[in-house]
């Protein structure tokens, strides 16, 4: 087969000493930074770009930065679980449900197996994940060479359609904080005309908001302002783990099959789905009670309740590669970070890359293998020790994380512009959350906001601005055809009860 | 009253850049193809119009008579992380990012913190250090400098 020499060739890309290193220090970092506070997968890695900016010069140096940023998000994916478990705060948004069970057992003082089963989940499901993409994202990547202008914009329609369906938000906050999203996108040159657009007589706007700067507002100053609200005490459990309890969880995990299995294949699903890894890591836990002989059981320290949603999460968050890679629509925010580490190291996202950039693509899926193993060596070995930098009070980690925001947001541009807006998005990041306004289309729409105008206007000018351009064929209006169906759903089945007159109009 | 405010707000973002972008040309241009302001133009007047049922939706709930936006307990701790960010900002702006970073950290940790005055000035001093040495000498991404600098003669 095709596919397994390109590995190979991926395999032997990844694996020299330079980038098995960089992969160490990217798990590294990534653990640190899902265990910290007001740090994550998303602006962790927006953070670190600037770094690799200098690499991104040459192919090999590209395929370095791609390991190490990678790395980051995976290592941010083992992380959330230690303080899940140890510390009942979840570091993101996707263990959450982890702590359900995770916390319990650490009471218990089965925290050592607690963690074990939550990283060999996490690895089994990323070990999925990536078996998936070897094989499948060739063949969409090849398929996806085939669209044009009107089917990527049904792609990306799609996509932001889906939100709106399965957003918890209300329906209106969902819509407008994707128009912000793509209002900022906006800002700046227009790259058809070369026009300026909404920068108001200001030159520092030429270049619009980088959605760098934005992320690292958002999701880090943003999460820093709402931590100090809970007035952060840590107080956990130890996190010993030693070689003898790993050995008997390893034993006892295959007992554990059913719930693995189908935890792979509810995080691979919804992975691939924008904001996939949060969903996916519930849903998980939810099938497993549901399945499981005692349901009620769960909540109370069943070892199940750990593996399900961690196994979830980890094959949605590698699988949110698989769009990002083949169509250069990310699954999830990192992904979308990353995907916008790709476009500044001068790579086009999207089908292209499986033709033009074989080496590229490949030595990334390469070591995502390799990664997710010694991730999980990593984590089983330092835990303690991540455990015990939460035990670092928080007036020295707040300050401390402010600091790499601002450095963060400088760099993208050596820009002191670009730290004033980090710090007003940091406000916009808090206020939101607070009254519910989703933050990932939003983002998403930041990313992908000037590659869909793109897609609209070259499909309009095509179609001498027929927009039944979008129903040309069979594939374009199917992806039309369901997006708008999912933007409609949610307001006709409201309509629909209100018109029965079974509920109060409540929020459309 | 927050939720009105954010809306508010929403409301006047989404009418100026429908606006700016009526001004662009948010029509068809001769030469074929649509202007500039094409997209913009659209997405204002949907913000507008998303910016208006959220507030139809809160009048209707009353959800912002009930729900409290914040606790007036939690006011003082988000204050004490927000302003003396803001002021680190400026700081940035006229000191540098290494001496605003030292004494942004280190007085944090001594007030809010109340560490004792080695542990503080240790981290300020710490941090400050493996900062230059990674961004200036490791990956040559030089980072904004100020009077203490400028003296100093490191450029």
């Amino acid at each position: 087969m095709d596919e397994i020499s390109l590995l190979f060739a991926g395999f032997r890309a990844a694996l020299t000493p330079h980038n098995v290193a960089l992969m160490m220090l990217g798990i590294s970092l990534g653990v640190l930074v899902g265990v910290l506070p007001g740090l994550g997968g998303p602006n962790g890695v927006a953070i670190l770009l600037p770094l690799t900016f200098a690499m991104g010069a040459t192919p090999e140096g590209r395929v370095s930065a791609i390991i190490m940023l990678s790395s980051i998000y995976w290592g941010a994916l083992f992380g959330g679980a230690i303080t899940s478990i140890l510390f009942n705060i979840p570091g993101e948004a996707w263990s959450v449900a982890t702590t359900f069970d995770g916390y319990p057992l650490a009471q218990k003082g089965r925290a050592g197996e607690a963690l074990t089963a939550a990283f060999t989940g996490s690895f089994v499901g990323a070990f999925f994940g990536v078996v998936m993409i070897t094989f499948l994202a060739p063949t969409v990547a090849r398929f996806a060479l085939k669209f044009g202008p009107p089917a990527f914009f049904g792609v990306y329609f799609l996509t932001f359609a889906s939100f709106a369906g399965t957003s918890k938000s209300s329906y209106a906050k969902t819509a407008a904080a994707t128009l912000i999203g793509f209002i900022l996108a906006a800002i700046g040159m227009d790259t058809v005309t070369g026009q300026l657009r909404l920068t108001f007589g200001t030159e520092k706007l030429l270049n619009g908001v980088d959605f760098l700067v934005a992320v690292i507002g958002l999701f880090g100053l943003g999460e820093i302002f709402l931590s100090m609200e809970e007035g952060l005490a840590f107080r956990g459990s130890s996190g010993r783990i030693d070689l003898k309890v790993v050995l008997k969880t390893w034993r006892e995990f295959p007992r554990y099959w059913r719930t693995v299995l189908q935890s792979c294949f509810i995080g691979a699903w919804m992975g691939i789905k924008p904001g996939g890894a949060i969903a996916a890591s519930f849903m998980s836990y939810a099938v497993a009670k549901r399945t499981s002989k005692n349901p009620d059981e769960f909540g109370t320290g069943r070892v199940e309740g750990v593996i399900a949603p961690e196994t979830a999460a980890h094959a949605a968050g590698v699988s949110a590669m698989l769009p990002m890679l083949t169509l250069g629509i990310p699954g999830s925010g990192t992904a979308a970070v990353l995907l916008g580490g790709l476009m500044m190291w001068g790579l086009q996202p999207g089908p292209m890359l499986f033709v033009e950039q074989k080496e590229f693509v490949w030595g990334l899926i390469a070591s995502m293998y390799l990664s997710n193993a010694a991730g999980l060596i990593v984590v089983l070995a330092t835990v303690p020790l991540f455990a015990a930098i939460l035990r670092v009070p928080f007036s020295i980690i707040a300050p401390l994380i402010v600091v790499v925001c601002a450095v963060g947001a400088y760099t993208v541009h050596n820009s002191m512009f670009d730290v004033w807006i980090m710090l007003i998005f940091g406000v916009i990041g808090y206020v939101f959350k607070k009254l519910d306004y989703p933050l990932a289309p939003l983002t998403l729409a930041l990313v992908l906001g000037d590659r869909m105008e793109d897609a609209f206007r070259q499909s309009m000018l095509g179609s001498q601005g027929k927009l039944s351009t979008f129903w040309g064929h069979p594939l374009e209006g199917t992806l039309m055809t369901v997006g708008i169906a999912l933007l409609l759903l949610p307001v006709l089945t409201k309509l629909w009860t209100v018109m029965r007159g079974r509920t109060t109009p409540a929020s459309i | 009253m927050v939720e009105i405010v954010v809306a508010v707000t929403l409301l006047a973002f989404g009418a100026l850049v429908a606006w700016d972008s009526y001004r662009t040309g948010s029509g068809w241009s001769a030469s074929g193809g649509p202007r500039a302001g094409y997209f913009p133009f659209r997405l204002g007047v949907l913000l507008v119009l998303s910016a208006l049922a959220i507030l139809a939706q809160t009048f209707w709930q009353r959800a912002d008579l009930r729900g409290r936006f914040i606790e007036p307990g939690q006011i003082r701790p988000v204050l004490t992380v927000a302003l003396p960010s803001l002021a680190y900002v400026a700081g940035v702006q006229w000191l540098g990012i290494y001496v605003a970073s030292a004494i942004f950290v280190g007085a944090f940790m001594h007030f809010v913190g109340r560490l004792a005055w080695w542990k503080c000035v240790a981290v300020a001093i710490g941090h400050v250090v493996f900062m230059y040495w990674l961004f200036e000498k490791r990956f040559f991404l030089p980072l904004p400098k100020g009077p203490l600098e400028a003296w100093l003669g490191i450029s």
